[in-house]
């Protein structure tokens, strides 16, 4: 992704990665693997077989043997391939698919789970995110790649060695030669490849920024900007700025390739003629070869070069995959931080922060923070942006562990507690809600729908406030959302999509309700008669409200406002405006405005 | 029944006349930025089949059929090298220089695309981005035009080397046997069974699409950071997993009803050639040789030994013609997208508008495709220094509105007009440049502050000006603190340096912009994000103090912001349903008083309100 360099792969830490992903791909699927592997021998034998089957028909010929018996030789072969292509298309169309299907289906769900336990402080780590998630999205790919790589060198090692043993058998000398030329060929793509990566290299930084311009112009992000300013002026000075900068680098490094293409080509030539001469002589004047030998010499050489070059290639592959691989592995290896307890949260009665710190990567975000809220009390986190307050909620979900100082519920540190019935007992509307691409209903439960909770859904969604949406969906509850996989599934508004989040909280009976900017999305009016359906819904229950619009506030039994991490003010409304301080500050900012006569 | 999407088939019908066309439009396009380049890479395609012919077929029977004929060996290492000369010579010449000349060309060609297509994407109206289908298929698929051009020619001169390679070994056969070419013939049923099996396979990936589009969303949804509160807080989990296994069952049911089938056709079709037509070849010629005795021996052995090369190059040319017939369809596409007239084009004596009123009148709108009226006859003025608001539900039409008004779409029916003159009738781009916009979506661009603000090419003087328009947006401070003041650059998009600014620091970029601009008019997309009271009051009065002396229309999420304004629309469903300033409408006690009563009355306390 945004690397700045492609990473240098050592050859020892490519075969330890290589040999993880090995691992993982046998326990997942031991029968495939073995198959693959054995997949990539057969095609390679298949190879020198051919050759040998060509030589030997040629061979017949030249000695004149009976036409039966040419034909005996000539039938062998075709119920040789007859068998042969049986055998691999019986893997390649039935075998593999399953076994492949069956193989990535495990593969991922042990990943799924493996990605849901990590600790969600995880994914706020940048490198963390780009990397990990980034590979992780690739690991299917990344492991039968490796796996075909491993089967595709195989083939070709096998390849290489029939169609050496056969030459060998031909005559020495022209063994050696093929060798040699392949040696050489190889020791030039060795060197052909690095000057590759080293200009790969410097053109990365110029192919992304060629990639950003690409995207300002075709994306719809950019499109009004383009039609009203001039922009795109700036911008096409940058984009052929950027491709006189790539010509220089393509000319400098084509120049080298250039020259090690004329070396390539020389040497491809003067191989060609010396077979062809050598095997003619041999042929003519010593007569110690047959034409089956004089034939096959030149495919020989060819296949080998072929052969060479696609283990070059493999082996490069398999390197940069590597680096996926060691990403997986350290993926895998994470360890989750936050270790569930084992006492169970039946009723939640109270919450209480005691000198709670929280840093994040060594930036402080909480500091010092101190309150308790009980049961059936409605709290307010008010204060600046990247004061803190979301912060503190999850810490509260137990989504992050503090850094210092404590949390109780019901007096009993939170980390006590069994993590899953913790969590059961807590709702939240985050502020980037999410709509999972499902129906109404189990975009409300989270789960899966039973007609028998048909009611439940109902009630949730009329104290979102999103009945009068409801009735408008010919499909009622169980309209499909997102046109993720259907052309007629439903696009919500931001809004209306923020509704079903809070319908999830009220399905849910949860005891302690966080509610992160619940109206940010809403509308005037929607956001008057949500705050009835909250007040409607959660009468009984412990609500948590971090907003900026101040005017949710004025109900609650406390707010707390919070500045760079701490709590400054805390107490009733009525209490802080009398009190004078920021809060009240803010909101008579927001209050001046509709002090109008009216 | 739910309509589940699926890729519309239109691979197997684009014609072999359309086919040839397109191929011959990318040569021209090709030719266009360098007639040498095309010659050189069909030269270069052709000197290598040939030479594959020479070396691998034409020598070996030649020297087989000396060495039966009893030629010295002197004579034949001669007229092999003779024979391998030029062929050899030519490719060592052409293949170094292609190398050379193809980057360079490439170059070239990449930019006269990119020219062209943005030329056209700019000119397009903003609905064609609107619609998916039409984005997609041309917008996204046409910045890959370079690479398919490049692609097709490479196909075209390919198809022509292996007809070469067809006379070449077609010739050869026919002056051994005539009858050598049923032989070549057999293995062209093979084709007919490829076709087959790629319909097959057609229906097969069809069919699996969906199942796994469904496997692919559950992966995003337990990688992505944008679930993963959701995903530890609900039980969605199991959920997500179930519907993963639901996906891969449906997956294995489509392998296992097409595996037996596709393995058949694949069977059939090398068995045709490896098991059926190539030893019936070696047979014909061990018989011709032996027992008719009417070809030589190295006759005989260049069908043994090549017997694979003579076959697929038949089998080749079908395949290339596939490959040309592959990109057809996408250069249909292209070529309708370049052949695409804006609807919203300047008329011939297109008018350069100035300053006045602006006027919507009984504008009605709709977008493409769709029946339903966003706008139903609305009317609104702005004068030359007046402000308005507009005001009303989410999706009300207000920022439709806003579109409109900048003319990034024309009206259904009625008219904008601008001092009397209809907006249609103005030259579109100097009719846009009357206005500054401030988008509730305005991102910084990865270039540097100096330009994000400047948003057109450098000028001399420019610098005090961006200096300026900072300072005024109450975002000087800030940027001079960053690494290289207005020369720093934005985001982290391919300088690592680059500064990333809060959404609050990119809003006063884009005021400064506005200011900077000084266009006699301002629009104001109010941002809804979620700023602090005190960042929002802060943006408020610097929109406030941009708009001196301009028509100003602000699009306010917060009816506070309404109050001061000189007039206020109120939308529903697409209408104006009431209009007026603040005083006016609050005493209509209408909607909008109602809403405004709504969100103030936790602000206000009933005797305040009294009071005041």
């Amino acid at each position: 992704m945004s690397k700045k360099k492609p990473e240098k792969v050592k050859i020892s830490q490519a075969i330890r990665n290589t040999s993880f992903i090995l691992k993982i791909a046998f326990k997942a699927s031991p029968g495939l693997c073995i198959m693959r592997l054995l997949m990539g021998i057969i095609t390679g034998l298949n190879h020198g077989v051919n050759i040998y089957f060509i030589s030997e028909i040629l061979n017949a010929v030249d000695l004149k043997l009976p036409v039966g018996q040419i034909f005996a030789i000539i039938g062998a072969m075709a119920a040789y391939n007859l068998a042969y292509i049986l055998f691999y298309n019986w893997h390649w169309k039935i075998y593999n698919p399953r076994y492949k299907l069956d193989f990535i289906r495990r593969l991922h769900k042990r990943f799924f789970v493996k990605a849901w336990e990590i600790d969600l402080a995880c994914y706020d780590t940048p490198e963390f995110y780009n990397d990990f998630i980034y590979s992780m999205q690739n690991s299917d790919k990344s492991i039968t790649g490796t796996l075909d790589h491993i089967s595709d060198l195989l083939r070709c090692f096998v390849a290489s060695i029939s169609v050496l043993a056969i030459m060998l058998d031909v005559n020495y000398i022209i063994a050696l030669a093929i060798f040699g030329f392949a040696i050489l060929n190889m020791v030039i793509g060795i060197i052909e490849n690095g000057i590759y990566y080293k200009y790969d290299i410097m053109l990365n930084k110029i192919y992304r920024k060629e990639w950003y311009i690409d995207r300002f112009f075709s994306l719809s992000d950019y499109a009004k900007e383009i039609r009203i300013t001039d922009i795109s002026s700036n911008m096409m000075d940058e984009y052929h700025k950027n491709k006189d900068e790539e010509r220089k680098y393509h000319v400098k490094r084509n120049i080298r390739i250039t020259l090690i293409n004329i070396v390539r080509t020389i040497l491809q030539i003067a191989e060609n003629v010396f077979i062809i001469l050598f095997m003619a002589y041999h042929l003519m004047v010593t007569e110690d070869i047959l034409i089956g030998g004089f034939a096959i010499a030149l495919m020989s050489a060819n296949k080998l070069r072929g052969m060479i070059w696609e283990i070059q290639y493999r082996i490069t592959q398999m390197s940069k995959n590597s680096l996926y691989a060691d990403k997986v592995r350290r993926f895998l290896e994470t360890k989750s931080e936050m270790v569930s307890g084992d006492k169970i949260l039946d009723t939640f009665e109270s919450l209480e922060f005691r000198n709670v710190c929280f840093a994040y990567k060594d930036k402080n975000v909480l500091e010092n923070v101190s309150f308790k809220i009980n049961k059936g009390e409605r709290v307010a986190f008010v204060g600046y942006n990247g004061a803190g307050k979301t912060t503190t909620t999850k810490l509260i979900m137990r989504l992050y562990d503090v850094t210092s100082g404590e949390i109780l519920i019901n007096g009993i540190n939170i980390k006590e507690y069994d993590l899953e019935s913790l969590r059961d007992k807590m709702g939240a509307v985050f502020q980037d809600y999410k709509v999972f691409a499902a129906t109404v209903a189990e975009n409300v439960l989270a789960d899966k729908y039973t007609p028998d909770r048909e009611q439940t859904v109902l009630n949730a969604l009329r104290d979102s406030t999103f009945g009068e949406k409801l009735d408008t969906l010919e499909k009622g509850i169980n309209t499909e959302l997102t046109r993720e996989f259907y052309d007629d599934g439903t696009e919500l508004s931001g809004g209306e999509s923020q509704k079903i989040a809070i319908a999830r909280v009220f399905a849910h009976n949860n005891e302690l309700i966080i509610m992160d900017e619940p109206s940010s999305a809403l509308d005037p009016i929607a956001e008057y008669n949500l705050n009835v359906g909250i007040d409607k819904n959660a009468r009984d229950k412990t609500v948590v409200f971090i907003t900026h619009r101040l005017s949710t506030t004025r109900h609650v039994d406390r707010i707390y406002m919070f500045e760079y991490g701490r709590i400054t003010e805390q107490g009733s409304h009525d209490h802080l405006i009398i009190q004078n301080g920021n809060y009240a500050k803010m909101f008579n900012l927001q209050a001046d405005k509709y002090k109008v006569k009216g | 029944m739910k309509k589940v999407k699926k890729e519309k088939d239109k691979k197997d019908k684009v014609k072999f006349g359309t086919v040839m066309s397109d191929a011959w439009y990318a040569v021209k396009m090709i030719m266009k930025v360098s007639p040498m380049c095309f010659i050189l890479m069909l030269f270069e395609s052709v000197i290598s089949q040939v030479l594959t012919f020479f070396t691998s077929t034409y020598v070996l029977r030649y020297v087989i059929n000396s060495f039966e004929s009893g030629l010295d060996f002197k004579t034949v290492a001669l007229a092999v090298l003779a024979m391998l000369a030029i062929p050899m010579l030519a490719s060592a010449i052409i293949g170094p220089i292609q190398t050379m000349f193809n980057v360079l060309m490439f170059n070239k060609l990449e930019r006269k695309m990119k020219i062209l297509l943005v030329e056209k994407t700019s000119s397009m109206e903003l609905s064609c981005y609107e619609n998916p289908e039409f984005y997609d298929k041309y917008v996204l698929a046409s910045r890959d035009i370079p690479y398919k051009l490049w692609d097709m020619t490479w196909y075209l001169t390919n198809l022509i080397s292996t007809i070469v390679g067809m006379i070449l070994y077609g010739t050869l056969l026919f002056t051994m046997d005539p009858l050598f070419i049923i032989f070549a013939i057999i293995p062209l049923f093979s084709t007919f069974f490829k076709r087959k099996g790629n319909e097959l396979w057609h229906k097969h990936s069809n069919e699996d699409t969906i199942q796994h589009r469904r496997a692919q969303y559950t992966q995003r949804i337990f990688y992505s950071a944008d679930y993963a509160k959701e995903m530890r807080l609900t039980n969605a989990k199991e959920f997500m997993l179930e519907r993963y296994d639901e996906a891969s069952d449906g997956r294995m049911d489509i392998v296992r009803r097409y595996g037996f089938k596709e393995m058949l056709i694949d069977v059939t079709t090398s068995s045709l050639t490896e098991v059926i037509s190539n030893p019936l070849a070696i047979i014909f010629a061990v018989f011709r040789t032996f027992v008719s005795k009417a070809i030589g021996i190295g006759d005989c052995a260049v069908v043994i030994n090549s017997v694979n090369s003579l076959t697929s190059t038949f089998i080749n040319i079908t395949n290339r013609y596939y490959s040309i017939h592959g990109q057809a369809l996408f250069f249909e596409d292209f070529k309708t997208f370049m052949a695409y007239e804006p609807k919203m084009k300047d008329k011939e004596n297109a008018l350069t508008p100035e300053r006045g009123i602006i006027r919507l009148e009984n504008v009605s709108f709709k977008y493409d495709g769709s029946d339903e009226l966003v706008l139903k006859n609305v009317n609104i003025s702005l004068g030359k220094n007046e402000k308005i608001a507009l005001v009303g539900h989410n999706g009300a039409g207000k920022s439709t509105l806003i579109k409109l008004l900048l003319r990034l779409y024309d009206p259904t029916e009625g008219s904008v007009t601008i001092n009397g003159i209809d907006a249609r009738d103005c030259k579109a781009r100097e009719y846009r440049s009357m206005f500054s916009v401030v988008f509730q979506d305005f991102k910084t661009l990865a270039l540097p502050v100096f330009e994000n603000v400047l948003m057109r090419p450098r000028m001399e003087g420019d610098e005090e000006r961006v200096i300026d328009a900072l300072k005024k947006s109450g975002v000087y401070d800030r940027i001079m603190e960053l690494p290289n003041g207005i020369e720093t650059m934005l985001t982290k998009e391919f300088d690592e340096d680059g500064a990333v600014l809060s959404v609050g620091e990119s809003q006063k970029l884009a005021i400064a912009h506005a200011f900077l601009k000084n266009a006699p008019y301002v629009i104001l997309d109010e941002p809804s994000s979620a700023l602090d009271p005190i960042a929002e009051s802060e943006m408020y009065s610097n929109m406030m103090k941009m708009g001196e002396n301009k028509g100003m229309i602000f699009i306010s999420h917060r009816l506070s912001s309404a109050v001061s304004a000189d007039k206020i629309y109120m939308l529903e469903n697409g209408e104006v349903i009431e209009w007026g300033t603040h005083k006016e409408l609050m005493a209509k006690n209408g909607k909008y008083a109602d809403m405004f009563r709504k969100q103030a009355q936790n602000y206000i306390d009933l005797e305040e309100g009294e009071n005041e």
